[in-house]
């Protein structure tokens, strides 16, 4: 309990409206580097739970039990002012859509730039050299060049880095991710995966994934949560919830990802054998594939 | 279309009302029970037994000159609508499948009518084709017509884009068939309610034309004539301009109900089309420039 | 059907394709090449601005290609007139199946007169026409007590099967398929998918475009993996998940989230980034 950076004890969260709990009993603690997964369907307080975590519930959502505690902190008494200074430095999000938490009419950079600024005290040219340092941890290729640039002349993937950069901006100790790579190919999604399980090990961040796919979750976490309906279903280390699914919601998660998903066909590959060189692909590829070849052996 | 529009109320009550002003058409001018034309000495009269709306400043009997006008004011109305379809609307539906070439001029042309003075170019056509009912209604549907022109084209073009006349076209489908199949069901709607509203407009544009000399020849009757005559005599016959108002406003309203009636039988795509507020708005701004 | 069972029923070579841009233009499609067989199932890989859906129009002939040729059923189609295109299209050889249903289909026309359009425009006398639609809402498992709903009135799958019926009532010697299950939910996303293997089995040829290979590699018989325009690799299904041998490919087989927690792939996905960027 001493170090965790955000524990979560039995956490209800009752909407005023339908005067009905949306979210009940989600317990759950984080130390740095951990990371928690919540997998569940729209609809299931995956999202709900989050925004508790940063203190931004919809208006008539109130926690009506449990506590939050970030950084050792209880939340319930925060004032406004205490909220906006846990919030960036403490804890922080990324989002499903990063292009409508950017300003579009602003530079990508001087965006987390304002950041660095407003959270850290810095003067204008130390958070420009900050701020390009960053886009550069986050394997963004060219930082200087995506600094000067306007977020609709970014795909969605940079987008997202760069909001994963503001996010990080002030050295939170909790990166909240909520559905931040649904939008995303499957290759721009892996990209955001692996920078976030970097982050994880180098600067010790703690992490909350949350996503409608058991298998992103999967990637990244060491715990999982299944919630449905505002429950947790099931928690537990994730090679439980894989390999020993109790309920059965998780069973049916787990089955559907096997009846369509690549690991049907991952499980019968072959040790690599000699290439046979196919005729049907187009031609100039090949010459390029001879040149890789030894590097690709390695590679793969 | 028709059928369902007749299944609710506000659609049977507005085509009865413009049944009953269709046959005011048609028959108005023979109902008359004395001679529209004809003066006499009992001017400003109350009603009476003889003169059941009583008679204007000439003598004229008020009844006979609504029942005599009624055809020349409706005629005109559908004038104005009419050339409006033809002149707006199917050049905006064609102006999404002709073209760039035909899309550049229709585009052009509209905006030069919108630039247009209304009372300039009424002025200059009567001087060039005459004066006379129909060359002023052709003045008026050419002015009008822009706004049947934009509201079609964007319907068109809304639905040109969509998925499903996507598929149409590979299966092969020809233009007739899209705008049949597909198109005019969405296009219906939005026309409909400006249509309904140029009708409207077109009662009010004949009389004040009047004034200006253009269009309807003073003797001849026409509802908005009878009630230009009559506020100028308000103050011997202050109720008089009830009349002719009665019945032009329930012509417009019927007009505009039967429009809402088209709007709610058409289908989720039209709705989705209509900016009714819009179209109405700027159809006011047109009639008061009128 | 008496097509003859050797020729291909579309057969792509060197396509070019550019649209124009602002600034300059951009080459959506390079040199692409690419044949599908008489009942054979091909899927096409590809992410964002990989020139996928250009692929698919080129073929239906909705984009102009600046360069290569065109063969659709044995008829060379690269220069059609729009009049030519519209005779071809009317013989219902070919077949599109639109990502999203819902704005695939009419919303004003009940099922049965979606399903009829094809039909009717190819000329068929209405009571034919109908006899065929009831077949093949059948063929899609679908209720007939559905042909008199709207498309708003039916659940996303039901649309989805309306929308894939629409395509087969012609007998079409090939269906494109763009994106046919990324829409629907995953319960619903298996039916279609099963739905889609019955068809291959019934010998329709499948083109089947799609950016995620797990759903396509359950169904294609072959598999083309296109990146940035270019057709960067083709072959059978298994073996493009397997085996695969360009760098994008083994990318993308190994960015797939699956099951099995990954992250010793770590360092192999950022060597291929690497590579791919070089």
């Amino acid at each position: 309990m001493a170090d965790d950076v955000l524990t979560l004890s039995d956490v209800c969260i009752h909407d005023a409206v339908t005067d009905r709990d949306v979210v009940r009993g989600v317990s759950f603690s984080l130390t740095p580097g951990r990371a928690v997964g919540i997998v569940g369907e729209s609809g299931s307080g995956k999202t709900l739970t989050c925004r508790a975590v940063l203190g931004i519930l919809p208006e008539h959502f109130t926690v009506a039990g449990g506590t939050i505690h970030l950084a050792g902190r209880d939340v319930a008494g925060l004032t406004r002012r205490e909220w906006t200074g846990l919030r960036g430095a403490t804890v922080s999000a990324v989002f499903q859509d990063p292009a409508s938490y950017l300003n579009p009419s602003l530079r990508v950079g001087s965006q987390i730039a304002e950041v660095l600024r407003v959270k850290r005290g810095l003067r204008r040219r130390e958070a420009r050299r900050r701020a390009v340092e960053l886009l550069a941890t986050l394997r963004l290729r060219d930082p200087e060049g995506v600094y000067q640039q306007y977020p609709h002349e970014l795909s969605g993937g940079m987008l997202q880095r760069v909001l994963i950069g503001t996010a990080i901006a002030a050295d939170p100790q909790v990166l909240i991710a909520d559905e931040a790579t649904t939008a995303l190919d499957v290759t721009v999604q892996a990209e955001i995966l692996d920078l976030l399980a970097e982050l994880r090990e180098r600067a010790g961040l703690a992490l909350v994934v949350i996503s409608h796919d058991l298998a992103v979750v999967a990637q990244l976490c060491d715990e999982v949560l299944v919630m449905r309906a505002g429950e947790v279903v099931e928690q537990g280390p994730t090679a439980d919830i894989l390999f020993r699914p109790r309920h059965e919601y998780t069973r049916l998660l787990i089955a559907e990802h096997e009846q369509y998903g690549l690991d049907r066909f991952l499980d019968e590959r072959e040790p690599a054998g000699p290439r046979a060189p196919s005729p049907r692909a187009s031609g100039p590829r090949d010459d390029v594939d001879a040149d890789h070849a030894k590097e690709l052996d390695h590679v793969g | 279309m028709l059928r369902r529009i007749l299944g609710l109320t506000s659609g049977r009550i507005a085509v009865g009302i413009l049944a009953a002003v269709a046959l005011l058409a048609v028959f108005g001018p023979l109902l008359a029970p004395q001679d529209p034309l004809a003066g006499s000495t009992d001017i400003l009269a109350s009603p009476s037994a003889r003169h059941l709306l009583g008679t204007d400043y000439l003598g004229r009997d008020v009844l006979s000159r609504l029942l005599a006008g009624s055809r020349l004011s409706v005629l005109g109305a559908v004038q104005v609508t009419l050339m409006a379809l033809v002149v707006g609307v199917v050049p905006g539906i064609l102006s999404v499948y002709l073209g760039r070439g035909f899309e550049w001029v229709t585009l052009r042309l509209a905006d030069t009518l919108i630039a247009l003075p209304f009372l300039v170019f009424a002025v200059a056509v009567t001087a060039l084709l005459g004066n006379g009912i129909p060359q002023a209604m052709f003045t008026v549907g050419i002015m009008v017509s822009p706004l049947f022109f934009r509201v079609s084209r964007a319907a068109t073009l809304s639905v040109a884009r969509s998925p499903y006349v996507e598929a149409a076209v590979i299966s092969g489908a020809s233009i007739a068939w899209i705008v049949r199949r597909h198109l005019w069901a969405k296009v219906l709607p939005p026309i409909a309610i400006a249509l309904a509203n140029t009708a409207g407009v077109g009662f009010v544009v004949v009389s004040s034309l009047t004034f200006l000399g253009i269009g309807v020849r003073p003797p001849a009757p026409t509802w908005g004539g009878v009630l230009a005559s009559d506020l100028g005599y308000l103050s011997y016959r202050p109720w008089a301009p009830l009349a002719p108002t009665v019945l032009i406003m329930a012509t417009v309203w019927a007009c505009n109900l039967l429009a809402d009636a088209v709007r709610d039988v058409s289908g989720e795509a039209g709705r989705a089309l209509l900016h009714t507020r819009t179209i109405r708005g700027r159809l006011a701004a047109a009639g008061r420039d009128a | 059907m008496s097509a003859d069972p050797t020729r291909p029923v579309l057969d792509v070579t060197g396509l070019d394709v550019y649209y124009r841009r602002r600034h300059g233009r951009l080459h959506a499609l390079r040199a692409a090449t690419l044949s599908v067989a008489p009942g054979e199932t091909v899927g096409v890989i590809g992410e964002t601005g990989s020139g996928k859906s250009t692929l698919a129009r080129a073929v239906l002939g909705l984009v102009r290609p600046s360069a290569g040729r065109i063969v659709v059923a044995g008829e060379d189609v690269t220069g059609h007139s729009a009049r030519r295109w519209r005779a071809l299209r009317r013989r219902g050889v070919l077949q599109y199946v639109f990502q999203d249903p819902l704005r695939s289909l009419d919303p004003d026309l009940s099922v049965a007169e979606s399903l009829v359009e094809p039909l009717l425009i190819a000329g068929r006398a209405r009571a034919e026409a109908a006899e065929r639609v009831r077949a093949q809402l059948a063929r899609v498992h679908l209720d007939a007590a559905l042909s008199s709903r709207l498309p708003g009135e039916l659940s996303g799958g039901q649309r989805q099967r309306v929308a894939v019926a629409r395509a087969l009532v012609t007998d079409p010697e090939l269906v494109i398929l763009d994106e046919p299950v990324s829409a629907l939910d995953s319960a619903n996303r298996v039916r279609a998918l099963e739905l889609l293997k019955q068809l291959r089995d019934a010998g329709t040829a499948l083109l089947f475009i799609s950016h995620d290979l797990g759903s396509v590699a359950g169904v294609a018989d072959r598999i083309a993996v296109l990146y940035q325009g270019e057709i960067v690799e083709v072959g059978p299904a298994r073996s493009i998940v397997n085996k695969p041998r360009h760098p994008y490919t083994r990318l993308l087989v190994g960015s797939a989230p699956t099951l099995r927690s990954a992250a010793a792939d770590r360092a192999r996905r950022d060597a291929l980034r690497e590579l791919l960027h070089a």
